[in-house]
């Protein structure tokens, strides 16, 4: 049967590709294959991951590279052309010598199906059948020998969870002469009846290799989907699974996020230790090192937030979550899938991002990235809070409301508003690739596979830090520069008539540095960048000591409190309250009027609310959209938003006071 | 609820045909053809082909989408997709 064409190999590497159907068990597979000998990138041109390891078959060295699911060869996702391309077109980068098709042995006819598109490619192929057990532990067994002449490729049995059969699997892939396989079944491609053919092929074959009784109802699974997607459970254990979801990252990963932040110091510390005094110490201290520790510092909310996601993926609970969600989100070109990344967005945009990846349709996975720093993230929590205490009087509505706290809400609804309405016109202008169906498999309930899920993981993790954490690290060292250093007369100036003030007696020199700080930052290059977008901004109520903030803000938003504390020389940035008082102290020139006045505040509050300023989330939709071109356009567009309705508060909110 | 109303209006004017959104829960119904050629294409690809039994399993808590089982497989899907799956009514145990 195996005799035929036979490939010879270019060099003793074996490439392989294992694919498959989506939750086929394939990257069980591929972790007990390759253990953590493997790395995670994007297929070229796409964000899709793409997995790839190495391991030893016999004298064979095989690199394996994981495809992403797909039911057929037809691709009808940017995810499925992908695994399809590698497949057919002998070109592709990723095309294999040897296929290894995975099938889950449950749902034999599916996966029996892209199995024979695959042979009648012409590829070498060997059949996995997977999750073997649990086929029979439905009363039915395999004839693999029987299925292995049908087909006329090796197959073999594994249960990848178990690691059962994988090392009969890496000894048949260096027996594989990489014949290629002579299909007996005769398909008219072009025909629209080439799926019937097929599956007439499938039946005739299951029928000579499948015996047993079928028991095919899964009673428990069914009585678990009519609670989780119950008209009234369903919604509501939906929500008690987000608030743990939302809990995670916006309370417990707090306890890491600190001992990072402390470490980061201590280092810090260490280096001003060892190191000389000077402007190389300075860059990598205060540059390079405190740009490291601002990528680090979200590794925390990553690994939680993607532990929830992928525990949801894992377990066929974010198929049900689909189903429950799929009629409210459509509406505004979104899916089930976006929800979590949307509601993570709540805590922290950068996460958020990276595990809108569980969202296979582009153009939804797209609008999602776009929207979602719309969403009020944590770091806009000290700007808003130090705002609202500002201009927001105290007192309550009807007595039991307090004026600031519903402000705080208003924000909230604010921004989740926003991002739906965005995420509505935006749908309007972006192309659907795909066929626009929406038909998905609901996979049966599974136990989650907890060394799956820590490896998904690490691999985000280790790959959000080496793209968008190298990003990361030099713009914050451009916005240290700018912030540290001035045109050097002015500095010096400044250094000279401080350092006389130091040597007087009796001088205070905290109270000497902090004021020193202030005029530091007011002549730097940030400094002169502030003074010279007044103009620009004065029309929102702004004065170029708001500008310096906006500018400094790219680093992270809460950075806003703490430029202020700079600018109004309070020592510990930390005190939110001292900065309130300077910032409240301060009138408009010739009058007692307040400076920083109602119209102000909830001009500066929207425009913390829509504004794009946050070099981290650019890092990020730059590294997951494969391109600037997005970033750039929320920056502009966000931005640009932003303004304009700040314009309008600032104006609007005069006009009703002078009333 | 509306945009639910016009669709089951239109698929009455188009014919008077039994598809799978006629379907009450639980009911079985034997596939017969699709209404929508590439969206047949792709259905029969997953396993949904004539001949084959369709049964209702659920309706999402907003009316859509449903999921369908048919053969071992449960799929999910909106009610526009389930309009182009007709269906003749059957009676088979399972």
């Amino acid at each position: 049967m195996l005799t035929s064409e036979r490939i010879e190999l270019a060099n003793e590497v074996l490439s392989a590709a294992l694919i498959g159907n989506p939750n086929c068990g394939k990257s069980t597979l591929f972790n007990a294959l390759t253990g953590l000998n493997q790395k995670v990138g994007n297929f070229p041109g796409v964000t899709v991951d793409r997995k790839v390891g190495s391991f030893k078959a016999g004298e064979r060295k095989v690199n394996v590279v994981d495809l992403p699911g797909t039911y057929s060869l037809e691709p009808r996702s940017l995810d499925e052309r992908v695994a399809s391309q590698a497949i057919t077109d002998p070109d592709d980068p990723d095309h294999p010598d040897l296929c290894l098709v995975v099938v889950d042995a449950t749902h034999l006819k599916l996966g029996l199906y892209l199995v024979m598109q695959v042979l009648e490619t012409g590829m070498p192929a060997i059949l996995v059948l997977n999750m073997i057990d649990q086929l029979e532990s439905q009363g039915l067994t395999v004839d693999t020998e029987a299925l292995s002449a049908e087909l006329s490729i090796p197959v073999l049995t594994t249960n990848a969870r178990k690691g059962h059969g994988i090392e009969a699997l890496r000894e048949a892939m260096a027996r594989h002469g990489l014949e290629r396989p002579q299909a007996k079944w005769r398909i008219d491609h072009g025909s629209d009846d080439a799926p019937l053919e097929r599956h007439a092929v499938i039946r005739e074959i299951l029928k000579k290799v499948l015996t047993g009784d079928v028991s095919l109802s899964v009673p428990w699974a069914q009585r678990i989907d009519a609670v989780l997607t119950h008209h009234l459970w369903g919604p509501i254990i939906f929500l008690g699974i987000l608030t743990v979801v939302f809990q995670s990252i916006f309370s417990w990963a707090v306890y890491p996020m600190d001992w990072i932040e402390t470490l980061f110091a201590k280092g810090a510390g260490l280096w001003r230790n060892v190191m000389p005094a000077g402007f190389l110490t300075d860059l990598w201290v205060e540059g390079i090192w405190a740009g490291l520790g601002g990528v680090v510092i979200f590794i925390p909310q990553i690994a939680f937030l993607f532990l929830f996601v992928a525990l949801m993926e894992d377990t066929g609970y974010m198929a049900r979550v689909s189903f429950i969600t799929d009629r409210a989100l459509r509406r505004f070109g979104l899916q089930g899938r976006s929800v979590v990344p949307l509601m993570g967005g709540v805590a922290c945009a950068v996460p958020a991002i990276l595990a809108t990846r569980t969202i296979s349709n582009w153009k939804e996975r797209l609008i999602t990235i776009l929207v979602l720093p719309f969403m009020t993230c944590s770091a806009r929590l000290p700007v808003y809070v130090l705002l609202i205490s500002l201009v927001i009087p105290e007192g309550y509505l009807l007595g039991m409301f307090g004026y600031q706290g519903l402000t705080m809400l208003g924000m909230y609804v604010l921004g989740t508003a926003t991002a739906l309405g965005a995420a509505l016109v935006v749908s309007k202008f972006i192309p659907d690739d795909t066929s626009g169906h929406f038909i998905m498999e609901m996979p049966v309930y599974r136990v989650p596979r907890w060394g799956n899920i820590g490896m998904d993981i690490l691999r985000k993790v280790s790959m959000f830090v080496t793209h968008a954490g190298r990003i990361i690290v030099v713009i914050s060292v451009f916005l240290w520069l700018g912030a540290s250093f001035g045109p050097s007369e002015g500095f010096k100036e400044i250094e000279q008539r401080y350092d006389t003030l130091g040597n007087a007696p009796g001088a205070d020199a905290g109270e000497l540095d902090r004021l020193r700080n202030a005029e530091l930052l007011e002549s730097s290059y940030i400094g002169m960048l502030g003074h010279a977008i007044e103009p620009a901004i004065a029309p929102l109520g702004y004065d170029w000591k708001i500008g310096i903030a906006l500018i400094t803000s790219f680093a992270a938003r809460e950075v806003f409190v703490g430029t202020m504390a700079t600018i109004y020389a309070v020592g510990d940035s930390d005190d939110t309250a001292t900065v309130h008082e300077r910032m409240a102290a301060r009138t408009r020139p010739n009058s007692t009027e307040p400076l920083y006045d109602l119209p102000f505040g909830l001009s500066l509050l929207v425009f913390y609310a829509f504004a794009m300023q946050c070099v981290s989330t650019l890092a990020v939709v730059r590294s997951e959209t494969g391109s600037w071109k997005w970033p750039v356009f929320q920056l502009v567009g966000m931005t640009g938003f932003a303004y304009v309705c700040a314009l309008t508060v600032y104006n609007l909110a005069q006009l009703l006071m002078v009333k | 609820m509306l945009s639910i109303f016009a669709h089951y209006s239109e698929s009455f004017l188009i014919s008077s045909e039994l598809t799978v959104n006629d379907l009450a829960i639980g009911q079985h119904a034997t596939v017969t053809h699709f209404n929508d050629a590439e969206l047949g294409h792709h259905l029969m690809e997953m396993g949904v082909i004539p001949g084959e039994t369709i049964t209702l399993e659920r309706i999402a808590p907003m009316g859509d989408p449903i999921a369908v089982r048919v053969s071992d497989l449960l799929l999910m899907m909106r009610r526009q997709e389930a309009s182009m799956i007709c269906v003749e009514e059957c009676n088979v145990d399972l």
